[in-house]
């Protein structure tokens, strides 16, 4: 059988996709982020592999790991575009 | 020039039983607002024009309200609740992207009207009284915003966190929305957003199934909806098609036999950018 493109999230992974949604919603997150990675990073229960996936923006072992690839191109163009798709609740 | 367009005249909708007054299916891609230079300026222009010709329209038809039917991009609907529909019942609509903002007016009290009424059909949508919803809905209000003076009604659909509802489940969706109005005699207009073929975040996002686009057009042409709402889950997955469950909501609103009869279509190299009356 055929993997999905876009998989049911695992709860393993809920703490990743938590972290990357927050850098998502919110800009101050974001900006924080950009200037200290592991001041944010260590406020979410990551294992180190997810850890160093989404400091050293890793996108396409963010996909394998298994965070949702929606998240993931969000996460690229916040990054790479400065742009913010978020619904932002800052 | 890949854009296709076959006008026909307004007429009574054919078949059988409830329909609403005015559908369409529209794309709804950051780079139709973007406009990244390597996109072509005139088939943007005409997937923008597409998006007022809606809202003239509504306005023509004099629709009491114009149901938004678009997804969420892991935004509002994170994985602490996912719900598999949500119909917004705040006021007013506010959709975002990048910062900018586009409102519209909405109609909180055909909102509460459209619950009471799925309720009752044995689906069980959830609400929200504030979401600020994403691009799905506003790349199409952005640009119909300057001539849309209908109100607008959201409905969220869980398109890519599977488990997801079935095409099927969808089409039954809109059937509701249909009977809905023409029990209360409200007119009412469907825009479904999302689609064609494309893969956001994968390795595939260079390389959109062009020919499941034109499959899907074909059908769409000769009325053949049932080929749509069959797609499984994995098949829609397999040809990047996941979003099409708002068309699948669009086309029971539709409902009797759904026949495209305007199109235009241009394949952008990420995505088929598709703008569709029924």
């Amino acid at each position: 059988m055929t993997e999905l493109m876009y998989k049911r999230p695992r709860p393993e992974n809920y703490n990743g996709h938590k972290a990357l949604h927050d850098l998502q919603e919110s800009d101050a997150i974001f900006r924080e982020f950009v200037a200290d990675r592991d001041t944010v990073l260590d406020r979410y229960d990551l294992d180190d592999e997810m850890r160093a996936l989404i400091a050293d923006a890793d996108y396409a072992g963010l996909v394998k790991r298994g965070i949702h690839a929606v998240m993931v191109v969000q996460f690229q163009r916040r990054i790479e575009w400065g742009m913010s798709l978020a619904a932002d609740k800052d | 020039m890949a854009t296709t367009v076959h006008p026909t005249p307004h007429e009574a909708h054919p078949g059988e039983g409830a329909s609403v007054d005015l559908t369409y299916c529209v794309s709804h891609a950051p780079q139709i607002f973007l406009q990244p230079a390597e996109e072509d300026p005139a088939e943007l222009a005409t997937v923008h024009e597409g998006y007022r010709r809606f809202a003239r329209q509504a306005k023509e038809l004099e629709l009491d309200a114009l149901l938004v039917v678009a997804l969420d991009h892991l935004h509002n609907h994170f994985l602490d609740l996912v719900p598999m529909f949500t119909v917004f019942t705040g006021t007013p609509v506010v959709a975002r992207m990048n910062a900018v903002d586009a409102i519209c007016e909405a109609r909180p009290d055909l909102a509460d009207s459209l619950i009471d009424h799925l309720l009752a059909s044995d689906f069980d949508p959830a609400f929200s009284q504030r979401e600020v919803l994403d691009h799905s809905f506003f790349v199409p209000l952005h640009f119909a915003s300057t001539e849309l003076e209908t109100p607008v009604m959201p409905i969220v659909i869980n398109a890519y966190v599977p488990p997801q509802p079935s095409m099927r489940r969808c089409y039954a969706f809109g059937r509701a929305i249909a009977k809905w109005s023409h029990l209360n005699d409200y007119r009412i207009g469907v825009v479904a957003t999302g689609g064609m073929s494309h893969y956001p975040g994968t390795d595939r996002f260079h390389h959109p199934d062009l020919a499941a686009d034109q499959e899907v057009l074909g059908w769409l042409k000769a009325g053949d909806i049932d080929r749509l709402i069959n797609l499984s889950a994995a098949e829609l997955d397999r040809i990047g098609m996941v979003e099409l469950r708002t068309w699948a909501v669009a086309l029971g609103a539709r409902g009797g036999a759904a026949r495209l009869r305007y199109n235009t279509y241009w394949d952008s190299g990420h995505c088929g950018y598709a703008i569709l009356e029924f």
